[in-house]
């Protein structure tokens, strides 16, 4: 009896050696197929041969869907607002004329991220004068609720000299260059390892393709979370239902980026995702008067980014976080004229 | 006299009616004058043109730019700087540019100096000035697709050639609405309270001891 359960167990043991070597080798040849030769292996279902003519339909996402539902909702309370300014104003007036076109030219758009792109921005603090330009250029082309501190770009001034603590800067500066001074206008970082991303408890917002951290404001439920995890101070919280004059209202919109924000959501800096995203530059990029700010693609050798960080070296704003920001610092050497001041 | 000031009238007409995009290089062939002067190289101011090289510049001449048998010029294959800057001539002036400053040329064709723009097809760009007096550049686009960046302006609409120190432009105000910053003196005034409240714990400490030893 003894003998056989040995034999058996023996008989067992062998099967089991065998079973492990043939998954050993069925394991390597797994990993030594390529991707490529794998997919060739695979084919794809086209949605088409199988959903038939309600293909369309399933195929458009449902961001994709909401942006042409947002689009038809702004139009009509953008039509009242400016029939309320012809009211006032006459059908003939200019007010009434500007409003009409910018509500017919309303577009609410969900461009995907461009493959292969990874944006990034450099400021050169040499050069930034704190003129503010970018902050305002920022606020209308975002259609930021004006006048209730909610504008996504803070210009901070601080001391060349020094460590450059950004603790004893200031935002209320009313004179601007100053000689010992260097302007440090800060924004969303759009970081590697974004901390806001990590706390979202609904998952409303997250980090894209092309390196964009953004917001679905509809998923959004103002918990204010990200706001506490942001060590930059970059995002903003609607306290009021926003009200944008169809007078300052940029019709051009990305579902994820300037489109008017709801009450109690959490809004900030999409590096002007409705024009970056078509091939354009931000709007703080092409305001700058002086020529500051640079913006393009890290993956792309002849990008801007890519000769300010292999030309001058760039730094970026409280390193010691961990969170990788892809908004640089540099100084180019080159110094916009600055007043010295008593 | 009269004749010849109906003449020179004539003239004036005929070349007012007869202008091409490019009137200024026909209005002003600088070689005209400048070929009967014999004006020396070597200078550096001219009260004609009323121009006079400083700044970073004060130590050129003009022939280091304006003439076209200049070994600057020959330095960058032969390009001709006229008196007024045409869009099209824009990278060419920039050329001249290069001939010192080549690293700050690369920069600019990177777009990593200067202003920047983009253009998209069929496009055109509305100029607004609206919140708290800033500028921003609406772009107007018939299709959300096929946009591109490029240089906004060629080197000497913001360095002026013969004295190029760039001048910044004023600032705007600060951004208002803004809640006021929490007050300090609250801290101030909890903190002293705080340790007065601690040094009188220490103090009293050896006291509370004896008594709850006896």
């Amino acid at each position: 009896m003894k003998e056989r359960r040995e034999r058996v167990d023996e008989g067992r043991r062998r099967a089991i050696k065998l079973m492990g070597l043939a998954a050993l080798f069925s394991a390597i040849g797994v990993v030594e197929v390529d991707r490529e030769a794998f997919m060739k292996m695979l084919k794809r279902v086209d949605p088409r041969e199988v959903l038939g003519d309600s293909a369309e339909l399933a195929l458009s996402s449902p961001v994709d869907e909401r942006a042409s539902r947002k689009a038809a909702e702004l139009k009509s309370l953008c039509m009242k607002a400016a029939e309320a300014i012809c009211d006032a104003s006459g059908r003939e007036s200019p007010e009434c004329i500007e409003a009409l076109k910018r509500c017919e030219r309303i577009r609410v758009t969900n461009e995907p991220p461009r493959k292969g792109v990874r944006y990034a921005m450099a400021i050169d603090v040499d050069k930034c004068i704190g003129c503010r330009r970018c902050v305002y250029a920022c606020a209308m082309e975002n259609n930021v609720q004006k006048n209730a501190g909610m504008e996504w770009i803070k210009v901070l001034e601080v001391d060349r000299e020094g460590a450059q603590e950004l603790q004893g800067a200031r935002e209320d500066y009313t004179v601007a260059p100053k000689a010992g001074k260097v302007y440090v206008p800060v924004a969303c970082m759009h970081c590697e390892n974004p901390p806001c991303v990590m706390v979202c408890p609904v998952r409303a917002t997250w980090k894209e393709e092309d390196g964009i951290v953004v917001i679905d404001y509809d998923r959004c439920i103002g918990c204010k979370y990200c706001i506490v995890a942001c060590p930059y101070g970059a995002r903003r919280f609607n306290l009021l239902p926003p009200e944008i004059s169809p007078l300052e209202l940029n019709p051009d919109m990305h579902i994820l980026g300037n489109v008017p924000r709801p009450v109690h959501v959490v809004e900030k800096c999409t590096w002007c995702i409705q024009r970056t995203r078509r091939g354009g530059i931000p709007a703080c990029v092409e305001v700058c008067p002086v020529g500051a700010r640079s913006f393009g693609d890290l993956n792309d050798p002849e990008s801007p980014i890519r000769r300010i960080i292999e030309e001058h070296g760039v730094f970026v704003l409280k390193p010691e976080a961990g969170t990788k920001p892809r908004l640089f610092y540099y100084f180019s050497g080159a110094k916009t004229e600055r007043k010295t001041m008593g | 006299m009269r004749p010849r000031l109906v003449a020179i009238l004539v003239l004036a007409v005929i070349l007012a009616v007869s202008a091409p995009a490019t009137a200024e290089k026909v209005l002003y062939p600088c070689s005209t004058c400048h070929e009967q002067l014999k004006a020396k190289p070597d200078r550096k101011s001219s009260s004609f043109h009323d121009i006079s090289l400083g700044g970073k510049h004060s130590g050129l001449v003009c022939v280091n730019c304006h003439n076209a048998t200049s070994a600057m010029m020959q330095l960058v294959g032969g390009v001709n700087i006229s008196t007024f800057i045409f869009r099209g001539e824009a990278s060419e002036s920039a050329l001249v540019c290069a001939s010192c400053h080549y690293d700050i040329y690369i920069d600019w064709v990177r777009l990593a100096h200067g202003n920047v723009t983009f253009v998209c097809p069929g496009g055109e760009v509305e100029t607004v000035t609206g919140y708290m007096g800033g500028v921003y550049y609406m772009h107007v686009c018939p299709e959300p697709q096929g946009y591109s960046a490029s240089p906004a302006k060629p080197c000497t609409s913001c360095h002026d050639p013969h004295d190029p120190t760039f001048q910044p432009p004023g600032i705007l105000p600060a951004p208002a609405g803004r809640p006021d910053p929490p007050s300090q003196e609250g801290v101030l005034f909890g903190g002293l309270a705080v340790t007065a409240a601690g040094l009188a714990l220490i103090a009293a400490a050896p006291l509370l001891h004896a008594r709850s030893r006896r």
